[in-house]
């Protein structure tokens, strides 16, 4: 589609300088495009090489793994790293492809698949209920916005940022104070209620012009019906990219199952993984690939509504 | 006017003109040309007497407040409450004795060289990371919107790091940065010293890289959305205006993107919080001093059970927060206005 | 159409993620309503505990009678007496029981008509190194102390060794034949005392008992868990008693109303051979008493349970508790007391159900943090919420928290006892030793106090390290050098336990806690370093190596580290180097060296406990007279208490006499020190041994530990030096700059 302007500064020019301009310019993009190519694919590899590395070395039996590795993950008996002389090499292609670290982790031992349950015990309903509370709160930003609104959605950014630790010791006190420790609902509660979401969402919504919700609004609809029928479908794309966003996010949860969840029986495989000793390296990438696979499968699914999801977002303030 | 006059004037005409049709064109119901005209009326219509209109705005006024409802009593509860916990940690002597000590704890926290050390690094990996991140991962997205082959492979593949489990990405840095490991070698044929990565000067390089690589991908999906959505007749006429690449990109894409880079900014801010947990499980509870962060300061003080100093630390930095956020919204409301009307 | 198929779908979702919502949540509710579902009991066993000891001082055994009594044996002016005691009286009867000279007394059992059976057994030499049994006689007592029978099984353990042969289980089954159990082995002697046969089976026997039947069963390891198994008298063996119950370690004997009784991780259940499940009766620890040091026990008529104990770590204290069921609402409530720990000892429990007993005002219960299967890190998050939390333990153990004094202080979540101490009118504060009181001491406030303590330090010839009370790290290491690259210095030292040692002895040289700074830059660290680095990187027991005295007597072994906590260790040392030693404390670069260890339950009082007179009372309760003076021989170690400590040190230096055949007094040993490998018979120590381990005491520093952070540091940046990557310089460097950052966090 082009503006009616285009064509009048087009004839401007005189025909041939034009076109050489064109030749030059073709030239010249296709060495650049090989240049881009190159330095693409070499950024490319820079990216892809530690979870290449941690799928092949999956394959790697724990023998090979200890004498690649040695001891850089051993850990001296006060708890703190040691220091390891020995060289460390890293591997892309194992020696010999052995299974054996993924017979161990699925058939061997059942704890690691109850683990990984867990992991998804844990982390799906906060992916869906936070979306759900998400798509509600962030409605109510959108639609008339006014001081108080704003001072509240400001004060989600603030909280948003705040680093764990520093709500770690309240956020305990809270759930013992509810009667949830030790049951997945301290998990939950907090997540399902993140700010997160609700800053994403109000962002993307905050961009439909509010002409089209108040065009419905003439019609007769009310709010349920504007935010049920015009909002939601709207929002479709975002609502996918921000859950892909949750998930990762609690997916690789360590510290709130460590502190919230006493027993170990209900722990998520993310707080296995962070807690490797030596010896159990290579259990541990095979461990994280399969833990990988369904953040891939999200990925696959949805990763075209992440690029799409987001275009309309831009600005803290939208 | 000539055409070689001064292209983002024209840009910000062709943009008006563009509005209402270009920047929502693929998602937005299609309205209805008559309604877009009766709104401003009946808005205004408000203020002849009490209509009907006036009537459900306050009714939908209430009502759009209660969706709000379920998500602030969660965040008070499970966020606000817990803050306002913090804060009175802040000004008492202990969580045991809960003697009121006022401002006592912020001077000496504020006096404390650790603090003052974990401030500085990381405010300095801030500082250092989060240009970075989006200076590059602009850059990626340009590589990217170039006409490149393999265009939606080479994307999949700058997402990757998202995926990975923090332990792994943990794992293999430290091999790769480790005294006798992989970077060494490389540096090596250079014929430049060993050197303890996390254990030097450079040690903040190590988490910086970390940090790129993990979050790059994203933010370049974010650009690259941008970008794609900045008028394709404008870039047209700025090349037939004989425009520079540069002034391209100066003038029109940097304009169009600017509230895109603010979002990425806060986005990338918030991750250069989370990468902490990256960083705890590579170095260790006190680390070289290069790399000692708020975050490790915070972690130890809580194992330490000195609360009252992890509250008021807490209190600092969340106000150093209000500031760079607020500071954030006012650039944004300036520049962004331009843009986008 | 489509849009009501998309309402399905999300409605589908929702109630999908809601249904995984409430069923998590109803799991979650129904765990907690099972922790709780299990009901309180309405009725406690109380106890009253009498001690036996007030009637003879040197208990040799203990068994209940058939009618509600109780039997020892002891000495009495050099002579063997049966001691009998009806419960409920306190009054015993005495009956001489005659035994000729160098017999001893080394079982007790019982027949089927409820008379005594002693198990008497002479022997050939020396019975603790190479002698022999020379005879074994039976002597069957009635209840009222008339002898009725003396069986002499003839030949039958003759010439047995006596270290593997002991006569541990003794009854006269219904059949009238005799049953002996010893080790691995059963003897069945038929009732004129002529060996029927023996029956080996394998396994050490923990238990023979008569069945209530007169069946003879025993108890040992089997491949499952533990069997029980009866004597096949006519096949000469034993076969398996058909029961569906699974046995554990325990204590096993007949019952009277059940075929069994027995104490299963404390707690005594009673059983059926038939029944599927045994019946849980009690649990011993509620009746504070410590299930380990069961001897007997019975359910008598009237449903009360009696049980006799034997505290060996306490040299032997016999006591007798009789159990009465009451309601839980008759009993007066104690007040609870909640000792929180970290890991707790054998001498920590002891000192708790001791002073649960004697309180009638408190009771301590213990809070752990955890399992063996928790993490560490998890484990501090669980302390550090508690130690905050709601509910505050009452009592923090000190010799095992993580956190350091300091972080408690800090953290306000230690009392200042030294209010309690001067307002109490017993205990006064310069009645005790003051170094150890200043391990526990900031800045003129008091903490903790440990009753008991003992010395770190390192042994050596004489000859090697001279007279000295101290010495250098240079001293060390020019005694090391000139000997051979054969001589080990110290015993399974490694590179990271030498430098722990090191830096803990020198700690005050390299951190200035005062003004939060460090300087490692001097080259006490590098010597440090460099001596650490000789030590091997791992020692592991080798079982082939050559025992440690033999290596001290061939001198390839150089010095010994120990916790001095008697003055008769001097004689075990110099019998272990074969001649004079000096105990000197560890290498410094001035200071002694000599360390000064908590060496029993030391403990701080929780700021914001509700019940902090309890918790003085606990304290003190270790400091009085009475407990002071047997704490030293029941842990081992030196009292706090001045007296006590001078009346312990005193009686190091008098002999010990006894009266021999011919009634003349001769020079006996005190007590045995004994390893593995030897055993030293210890005799008074001299003046000037007793002089030097009091100077000891009085200048040795308390040893406040090294800072476990600060050391986890140091450590792993040394393991670069050892590995001889980086150099001194470069290691001191990054010590410096981490260390540094954590001394600046705690200011």
């Amino acid at each position: 589609m082009m503006g009616s302007g285009n064509k009048k500064s087009g004839m401007e020019m005189s025909e041939s300088a034009y076109k050489k301009m064109i030749e030059r310019k073709k030239r010249l993009t296709k060495v650049r495009r090989w240049i881009a190519t190159l330095l693409a694919a070499f950024c490319a590899v820079l990216f892809l090489m530690p979870i290449v590395l941690t799928v092949t070395n999956s394959f790697m039996a724990a023998s090979e793994i200890s004498s690649n590795y040695g001891q850089v993950f051993a850990t001296s008996d006060s708890g703190g790293k040691t220091f390891i002389s020995e060289k460390v090499n890293l591997k892309f292609i194992p020696d010999m492809v052995s299974f054996s670290q993924y017979i161990t982790v699925l058939f061997k031992s059942p704890d690691y698949l109850f683990k990984f349950w867990n992991s998804v015990i844990l982390v799906v309903p906060i992916v869906g209920f936070q979306l759900l509370v998400a798509l509600l709160a962030s409605y109510g930003f959108t639609r008339y916005r006014g001081r108080i609104k704003e001072i509240i959605f400001f004060t989600y950014i603030i909280l948003m940022l705040m680093p764990y630790q520093v709500t770690l010791v309240p956020n305990y006190l809270v759930s013992s104070w509810l009667h949830i420790l030790d049951t997945r609902w301290a998990i939950w509660l907090p997540g399902i209620f993140s700010p997160f979401a609700v800053y994403l969402l109000t962002k993307y919504m905050r961009r439909i012009p509010a002409s089209v919700m108040e065009a419905a609004q003439i019609d007769g609809a009310g709010e349920w019906q504007i935010f049920r029928h015009i909002c939601m479908p709207l929002c479709k794309g975002c609502m996918c990219s921000v859950a892909i966003l949750i998930f990762i996010d609690y997916w690789n949860m360590v510290e709130q199952p460590l502190i919230l969840l006493s027993d170990d029986s209900m722990h998520p495989l993310s707080v296995f993984l962070s807690k490797i000793k030596n010896g159990e390296i290579g259990l541990a990438f095979a461990v994280a690939t399969i833990y990988m696979v369904p953040t891939l499968l999200v990925f696959l699914y949805g990763e075209d509504y992440l690029v799409e999801g987001i275009t309309y977002q831009g600005g803290i303030k939208g | 006017m000539s055409a070689a006059g001064p292209i983002w004037k024209k840009v910000r005409q062709i943009k008006r003109e563009a509005k209402g049709t270009g920047s929502i064109k693929s998602h937005a119901p299609k309205i209805p040309k008559g309604m877009k005209k009766i709104l401003p009326a009946s808005v205004k219509g408000g203020k002849e007497g009490k209509s009907g209109i006036q009537k459900k705005n306050a009714k939908s006024r209430r009502t759009s407040a209660a969706f709000l409802t379920p998500s602030v009593c969660g965040v008070m509860l499970f966020f606000v409450v817990p803050f306002i916990v913090v804060f009175y940690y802040a000004v008492v002597n202990n969580p045991i004795q809960h003697h009121f000590v006022f401002l006592d704890n912020f001077v000496n926290v504020f006096h404390n060289a650790a603090f003052r050390q974990a401030a500085y690094n990381t405010m300095k990996f801030s500082a250092i990371a989060v240009p970075l991140a989006v200076v590059l991962s602009l850059g990626l997205a340009m590589l990217l919107d170039s006409k490149i082959p393999f265009k939606s492979q080479f994307r999949t593949f700058f997402l990757t790091p998202m995926m990975v489990p923090i332990a792994s990405i943990v794992l293999i840095w430290q091999v790769l940065f480790h005294y006798n490991g992989m970077v060494n070698d490389i540096t090596a044929l250079f014929g430049a010293g060993k050197i303890d990565w996390l254990k030097s000067e450079h040690a903040q390089v190590v988490i910086i890289v970390l940090f790129l690589w993990k979050n790059l991908g994203y933010n370049m999906i974010l650009f690259m959305s941008a970008l794609s959505s900045i008028p394709k007749d404008i870039l047209e006429v700025a090349v037939l205006e004989s425009a520079k690449p540069w002034q391209i990109f100066v003038h029109i894409k940097i304009r169009y993107l600017s509230s895109t880079i603010l979002f990425v900014t806060i986005m990338s801010l918030i991750n250069s919080f989370k990468v902490f947990r990256e960083i705890y499980l590579l170095t260790d509870d006190y680390p070289y001093n290069t790399v000692y962060m708020m975050q490790h300061f915070m972690n130890n003080t809580f194992g330490n059970l000195d609360y009252q100093k992890l509250s008021a630390a807490a209190i600092l930095m969340s106000l150093v927060m209000i500031v760079i956020i607020g500071i954030l919204f006012l650039t944004e409301n300036h520049f962004g206005k331009d843009v986008e009307g | 159409m489509r849009n009501s198929k998309k309402q399905k779908a999300w409605g589908a979702l929702a109630a999908a993620l809601l249904l995984t919502l409430c069923g998590c949540g109803k799991d979650a509710g129904k765990e907690t309503a099972e922790r709780e579902g299990n009901p309180q009991e309405d009725f406690v066993y109380v106890p009253e505990y009498l001690s036996l000891n007030q009637y003879c001082e040197n208990i040799g055994t203990v068994i209940l009678g058939e009618n509600e009594e109780v039997f020892f044996t002891g000495l009495k002016d050099e002579k063997n007496v049966l001691y009998s005691l009806k419960i409920g009286e306190d009054t015993v009867k005495e009956f001489p029981l005659e035994t000729e000279n160098g017999i001893y007394i080394s079982s007790v059992g019982k027949d089927a008509e409820g008379n005594l059976l002693f198990g008497l057994t002479g022997y050939e030499g020396d019975p603790e190194a190479g002698g022999t049994i020379s005879q074994v006689i039976i002597k069957k007592v009635s209840p009222d102390g008339k002898e009725l029978e003396t069986i002499d099984t003839g030949n039958a353990f003759t010439k047995k060794d006596a270290f593997s042969f002991y006569i541990a289980g003794l009854l006269q089954g219904q059949d009238g034949n005799y049953y002996i159990c010893s080790g691995e082995d059963i003897y069945v002697l038929r009732e004129d005392g002529s060996l029927y046969c023996e029956i080996p089976v394998g396994q050490y026997i923990s238990n023979m008992f008569a069945l209530r039947d007169g069946r003879v069963a025993v108890v040992y390891r089997g491949n499952v868990g533990y069997s029980l198994e009866e004597v096949d008298f006519s096949q000469k063996g034993t076969k398996p008693l058909n029961t569906s119950i699974v046995f554990d370690y325990g204590t096993y004997q007949g019952g009277k109303d059940t075929d069994l009784l027995y104490t299963q991780n404390s707690v005594l259940y009673a059983c059926n051979l038939s029944d599927e499940k045994p019946t849980s009766l009690l649990n011993w620890m509620d009746s504070d008493i410590n299930s380990n040091y069961l001897r007997d026990f019975e359910i008598l008529q009237d449903g009360r349970i009696v049980a006799v104990t034997v505290d060996y770590s306490s040299g032997g204290e016999t006591e007798l508790s009789v159990l009465t069921k009451k309601s839980r609402s008759e009993v007066p409530e104690k007040e609870i007391l909640v000792y929180s720990s970290w890991y707790v000892p054998y001498y920590v429990e002891k000192d708790i159900v001791a002073f649960n007993k004697r309180s009638s005002k408190y009771r301590i219960e213990v809070r752990e943090y955890g399992d063996e299967s928790t993490e560490i890190e998890e484990k501090i998050t669980m302390m550090n919420t508690d130690l905050t939390g709601e509910q505050p333990p009452d009592i923090i153990d000190l010799t095992y928290c993580p956190l350091s004094l300091e972080q408690l202080i800090a953290a306000g979540v230690v009392e200042d006892i030294m209010p309690y101490l001067e307002a109490d009118d017993t205990i006064r504060k310069e009645d005790y030793v003051e170094n150890a009181l200043r391990a526990y001491e900031r800045d003129g406030k008091l903490y903790a106090i440990m009753p008991c303590y003992g010395i770190e330090a390192i042994i050596g010839r004489v000859s090697d390290v001279g007279n000295g009370k101290t010495w250098t790290l240079d001293e060390m290491m020019a005694l090391a050098d000139s000997k051979g690259a054969d001589t080990e210095v110290l015993q399974y030292m490694t590179k990271s336990s030498m430098l722990h040692m090191m830096c803990a002895a020198n700690q005050g040289l390299f951190v200035d806690a005062e003004n939060g700074t460090c300087d490692f830059s001097g080259e006490e660290f590098g010597k440090i370093l460099e001596f650490a680095g000789r030590f091997p990187a791992d020692a592991e027991y080798d079982p082939n190596a050559p025992s440690q005295i033999e290596k001290l007597r061939n001198g390839k072994l150089l010095l010994l580290m120990e916790t001095v906590t008697a003055v008769s260790q001097y004689q075990m040392f110099e019998y272990e180097f074969g001649e004079p030693v000096n105990i000197i404390g560890y290498p410094t670069f001035g200071g002694s060296g000599l360390m000064l260890v908590p060496n029993s339950t030391t403990v701080a009082m929780h700021a914001s406990s509700e019940n902090k007179e309890g918790v003085w009372e606990f304290i003190r309760f270790n400091l009085t007279e009475e407990r002071q003076e047997k704490l030293g021989t029941a842990n081992g170690g030196f009292p706090i208490l001045k007296s006590a400590l001078d009346k312990m040190l005193e009686k190091e230096t008098e002999d010990e006499y006894y009266v021999d055949a011919d009634g003349n007094k001769q020079i006996t040993s005190k007590s045995v020190w004994s390893t593995d490998d030897f055993t030293v018979e210890v005799y008074a120590a001299t003046q000037e041994q007793v002089d030097r381990v009091r100077e000891m005491i009085d200048t040795a520093q308390p040893d406040i530990g090294i800072d476990q952070q600060l050391f986890a540091i140091i450590n792993e940046e040394a393991q670069a030096y050892f590995d001889g990557q980086k150099t001194v310089e470069d290691v001191a460097s990054l010590v410096q700059n981490r260390v540094q950052t954590y001394l600046n966090e705690t200011k």
